[in-house]
């Protein structure tokens, strides 16, 4: 199953392998990037908590980034963030 | 009640089925009374209650509920089985077409009841040829033995691996559904050696291979492919049909074909029917016979997939056919009739066919009706055309004001 | 349980889901799914999050999931609980601690599915039902529409908000000039191309037109709005004609050669490629006084010898056509199949009861059009005093006319005869027939909102802002779709059921209310939700920037406010025990709330203060009784 493509119709039109919304990138949608700044972040994991897309990046406990790949540009981790550590700039492509 | 094994019992139609899932045991029923298939809901509530099934019982609080419940037991790889009737099948209606189209092998008796209003309790075949197109199999009974026969058939075809797709069985309601008859019930322990396990290929409770069940199509998605791929299971349960007929003959020395012919090979004329009237027909074939007209009747058994082949080879050396429906479609044909013309079509000599409605509401069909379905088809044989495509048996002579 | 805690877990709803950017409902399903690691099977009837989750083939679930229908999650989930008992019983699958979630929308679950909801609520299936409230039925534009503004078109994705938009008047059927008072992003999607005779726009299925239904003899005909996915070829939409000058019209027209099927001979004729002042001259005169018999293959005239309109006739033909003519004194022939058959496919109807102006006249250079006019004058109209008057035995071909000569920037009397009247007739808008509808691939997509008149005019076509429809979840006062804010109604006049209360009274194990904002509380309630020994259900209010009309990042704010204004109040029925579990800390105002969404923004202008009103005294009586339900002084 592992290389089941959607072009092999599977009886009754059931996806057998779970979590396959991970190939789709949702991350062309933004028309804003958020930035997050590493120095102020005091790792408090609410951006994660609400962000709406997964795509606040945490390793053992701790924000690493932003999944550009999956963002859509809410702005809702801006909003949220309590030290502000997380600034919505202009454009859908983070700079570099 | 006592556990039954492998003897002559003299029982209902609804009884008969009742003792069928008993020896089938599924895993689910879920299911919600409608008179007059409350017996079967009622009887497997007992069984459960006495503990001679283990099966988990859900009542449900509506028959649309009683589908979606059966979908999602057999979506976690349950074998599931249920019985309605008419208003309870109409709600059902929605998922019936999920439930095929998602393939999952429920089982379920539908007790042919009429179709509101004006509300009726009676027998006709309105619920289930409404539910003509929905991607089930549909079988059809002509008595409480065949009722019993075909629901443990029914397992075997629709979980069949080629097949997986629904399964209706059909049967009279009170004409066969309460009527005490003769039934040979099969010992517990064949029924549960023919029907074996199921095995399905996927299952929500396989946590550690989570799969998606039911998808959003998209707008541009694969719908057709699907409906194509479920036209091909109903394809191939033809051959399924026939060879489960096949063994369940070995079994228990009844083996069931897609039609039984009575009387058809030397006849003349004859009559299609479904269910409980073949039985009145066969009676006044024999009546008729001794008269000495050509008569006689071929009794449908599977309405899905239809078999147009096998029907044309049996039908093709008659003069004359009257398709009797115990439905109506108004503003066409009954729905058989359209059926069986359309089948014949391609046959370049053909019998002439008729169709007749009968027995709406429960109305009472007897010899005499049926005798003048063949008389009015001697009288088609001898003038070579039809001159009143058609007509309708037993109506009582009231005005009505329309 | 930390927040630290929580993010060690395994994700079990994936990034890459189709829901709008800002969508309150997935951060609910996160949260949810976060307070269990036991192994869950999910069930979402028909809603946004079935939709936006599982487009074939990408499903964001990583865990099994199973979709039915609208009305029957719970029913259908129930029934895989039940076949979990029995084949764990039976010993046909491995002893596992499965738990099972249905994640419903409010229509699903306050409305449409309530029975189902019930009967398993009753039956006492070990389920956690959670409601995501969005409080309405939810439901674009694709952002290369070109949109009708006060300053000429601009690029959807140039509209901001406060610029004025054209939009089109549905009682007078105008042209108005209205605000635009939001831009809503509605991400990628699958986007259909709509053609008309003169227009293409692109928009997502869902999208509203406004359709003419033709409500059949001596009724009058009125406008629809219908999504894209119900619009079907042949559907007449409001379109914008040309208010500026067109383009010369490019015929499409094949030559009959000879040696095509049974032409032995044909005469020599020019037919031109594009349209022309001289050729719309030709035509005016031809509509006038003109027939075509394609199998005779002759064109005729009927013009006297020595009127001005045949001089005019003869010269343009041999301009235009370079053929030979023949003629006697009441009429002009021509002898050519090729000239029969392209009058005949240009849409000027046959017979002089029947004949019309089609369409693409319309579209024609202003000149082109005028000459078109003069033709026609010169054949049949007569001049009395300084004006002309035209008379006609087709009411079509007067009716186009006028519309023609109005939008050419004649004034025009009226008509003083008129067959039956169409469904619109005005110098702005007409309806066109739809030629076709196609998959025209994903694109990013936006929609706008428009003050007053909910519609605007993108690629020529009149569409509406997208569908948000009134659930019993939708609370008072509030717009929606189908509760309109009108002149006399100022939107949903009825206030929200109180779903919460209604699950309580079935005596389950847990029932409680939640919100995302309050992440703590919420993951603490879905634990013991599904640590539950029965049914659990939890109504969780999930702000949707789309429907609520406000910006994408404000949601937690949206759901906080809600909480804080006692609108949304955060408490738990535990085993029939009612505990309040965050009592803010000021009451605040319900206009708080209610201000920074657009779907109350009517509710701000004086006339409907009352609303305003009402809805606080509601709210406060509903905390009232809350605080006494759960003994709080």
């Amino acid at each position: 199953m592992k290389e089941w493509r959607a072009e092999k119709l599977m009886p009754g039109a059931l996806i057998p392998l779970g979590g396959t919304a991970r190939w789709y990138k949702t991350g062309s949608w933004r028309s804003e990037h958020p930035v997050w700044n590493e120095e102020t972040c005091k790792q408090c994991l609410i951006c994660w908590i609400y962000c709406p897309d997964g795509a606040i990046k945490v390793k053992e406990g701790k924000v690493i980034g932003i999944d550009y790949d999956y963002c859509k540009g809410c702005g809702i981790c801006e909003v949220e963030c309590p030290p502000e550590a997380i600034k919505m700039a202009e454009g859908g492509e983070p700079d570099g | 009640m006592a556990k039954i094994t492998g003897k002559i019992v003299a029982i209902t139609g609804n009884a008969a089925v009742a003792q069928g899932m008993r020896q089938i045991n599924p895993d689910v029923v879920a299911a919600y009374p409608i008179t007059p298939q409350t017996d079967i809901a009622e009887e497997f509530a007992t069984f459960v209650a006495d503990g001679l099934v283990d099966t988990e019982y859900i009542a449900v609080e509506s028959e649309h509920s009683a589908m979606s419940a059966c979908l999602g037991a057999a979506a976690a790889g349950a074998r599931v089985m249920t019985a309605t009737s008419s208003q309870g099948l109409a709600l059902m209606w929605e998922i019936l077409y999920i439930a095929s189209g998602m393939r999952f092998p429920i089982v379920m008796t539908n007790v042919n009841r009429c179709l509101s209003a004006p509300i009726n309790i009676h027998c006709d075949h309105s619920d289930s040829m409404g539910a003509r197109d929905s991607g089930w199999i549909q079988i059809y009974s002509e008595s409480a033995q065949e009722a019993y026969d075909n629901i443990i058939q029914a397992v075997r075809i629709g979980e069949d691996e080629k097949v997986r797709l629904p399964v209706m069985v059909n049967m009279d309601g009170f004409i066969v559904s309460h009527s005490i008859e003769r039934v040979e019930l099969l010992e517990d322990e064949s029924v549960k050696n023919f029907v074996g396990e199921y095995k399905p290929s996927f299952s929500l409770l396989d946590v550690e291979h989570p799969v998606t069940f039911g998808p959003f199509d998209g707008l541009g998605g694969f719908y057709f492919e699907h409906k194509l791929a479920q036209i091909e299971a109903m394809e191939r349960s033809r051959e399924v049909i026939l060879r489960i007929g096949r063994e369940f003959g070995a079994l228990s020395g009844r083996e069931y074909g897609f039609f039984e012919k009575y009387r058809l090979d030397d006849a003349e004329v004859a009559v299609i029917v479904l269910n409980s009237a073949a039985g009145t027909s066969k009676h006044t074939v024999d009546m008729m016979r001794r008269e000495g007209h050509p008569v006689g009747v071929l009794k449908l058994r599977i309405f899905r997939p239809f078999p147009t082949r096998e029907l044309c080879e049996a039908l093709r050396h008659l003069r004359a056919v009257a398709v009797l429906d115990r439905a109506t479609s108004p503003g066409t044909t009954g729905p058989l009739f359209g059926e069986v013309k359309a089948a014949l079509y391609d046959l370049g000599k053909r019998p002439l066919v008729v169709n007749f409605i009968y027995g709406l509401g429960g109305r009472e069909f007897k010899p005499e009706h049926i005798r003048c379905a063949f008389e009015a088809l001697l009288e088609i044989s001898k003038k070579g055309k039809v001159e009143k495509p058609l007509d309708y048996l037993g109506l009582k002579e009231v005005e009505v004001i329309s | 349980m930390s927040i630290k805690e929580l993010s060690l877990r395994e994700e079990r709803f994936t990034s890459g889901h189709r829901l709008c950017a800002g969508c309150g409902a997935t951060i609910v399903v996160r949260q949810v799914l976060m307070a269990t690691e036991k192994p869950v099977v999910v069930c979402c009837p028909t809603g946004c999050l079935e939709v936006s989750t599982t487009i074939y083939p990408s499903t964001a679930w990583g865990v099994p999931y199973i979709h039915n229908a609208f009305e029957n999650a719970a029913a259908t989930l129930s029934g895989a609980e039940s076949a979990y008992r029995v084949l764990m019983r039976r010993g046909k699958i491995d002893k596992k601690d499965i738990r099972f979630a249905v994640f419903g929308g409010d229509g699903g679950t306050y409305d449409i599915g309530l029975q189902a909801l019930s009967g398993v609520l009753e039956r006492g299936h070990r389920l956690v039902y959670v409601c995501y409230d969005n409080q309405a039925y939810m439901n674009c534009l694709s952002t290369s529409c070109l949109i009708m503004t006060e300053n000429g078109l601009k690029r959807i994705t140039e509209v901001k908000e406060g610029d004025k938009i054209h939009a089109f008047d549905q009682k007078t059927h105008q042209l108005v000039l209205r605000r635009c008072t939001g831009v809503f992003d509605n991400g990628i999607r699958e986007v259909y191309e709509v053609e008309t005779l003169h227009h293409s726009i692109k928009a997502t299925a869902n999208h509203p037109f406004l359709v003419l239904k033709r409500n059949g003899r001596g009724r009058r005909n009125t406008f629809v709005w219908k999504t894209l996915a119900e619009i079907k070829v042949g559907d007449e939409v409001v379109v914008l004609k040309n208010l500026h000058g067109g383009k010369p019209f490019k015929f499409n027209f094949r030559k009959t050669e000879k040696g095509d099927y049974k032409v032995n001979r044909v005469n020599e004729i020019n037919i031109p490629e594009y349209s022309s002042p001289d050729l719309m001259k030709y035509l005016g005169i031809y509509v006038g006084d003109g027939w075509v018999r394609t199998e005779k293959k002759e064109t005729g005239f009927a013009l006297p010898k020595n009127s001005k309109a045949r001089k005019t006739l003869v010269n343009l033909h041999s301009k235009i056509f370079g053929s030979k003519i023949r003629s006697d004194d009441a009429y002009v022939y021509v002898d050519s199949v090729n000239l029969a058959r392209f009058i005949g496919c240009l849409g000027f109807g046959q017979g002089a009861k029947n004949k019309k102006i089609p369409g693409w006249v319309f579209t024609l250079p202003k000149e082109e059009k005028e000459n078109f006019v003069r033709g026609l004058m010169l054949s049949d109209g007569y001049k009395i005093g300084g004006s002309f008057r035209y008379v006609s035995a087709s009411g079509e071909l007067l009716r186009t006319l006028r519309l023609l000569l109005q939008t050419t920037g004649f004034r025009v009397g009226k008509i003083h005869w008129q067959k039956k009247k169409k469904g619109i007739e005005n110098k702005y808008f007409d309806t066109e027939k739809i030629k076709n509808i196609r998959l025209a691939g994903c694109e990013p997509t936006l929609d706008l909102r428009v003050e007053d008149e909910h519609n605007f005019i993108a690629d020529g076509i009149v569409v509406h802002n997208t569908g948000i429809q009134r659930s019993s979840a939708t609370p008072l006062g509030a717009w929606t779709t189908t509760s309109p804010v009108g002149k006399v109604i100022p939107g949903k006049t009825q206030n929200r059921k109180d779903l919460t209360a209604c699950v309580a009274a079935h005596n389950i194990p847990y029932v409680a209310q939640a919100s995302p904002s309050h992440w703590r509380d919420l993951v603490t309630k879905a634990e013991k939700a599904f640590n539950a020994q029965g049914p659990a259900f939890l109504n969780i209010l999930a702000p949707c920037p789309r429907g609520w009309r406000y910006p994408t990042n404000q949601t937690i704010r949206m759901a906080r406010l809600a909480v804080e204004t006692c609108f949304w109040p955060l408490y738990e029925v535990e085993n029939g025990n009612w505990r309040l579990t965050h009592k803010p800390r000021e009451k605040k105002p319900l206009v708080e709330w209610l201000k920074p969404q657009g779907r109350f923004k009517h509710l701000f202008k004086p006339e409907n203060q009352h609303v305003i009103e009402e809805f606080q005294t509601k709210v406060d009586e509903d905390w009232n009784s809350l605080l006494k339900r759960c003994q709080i002084e």
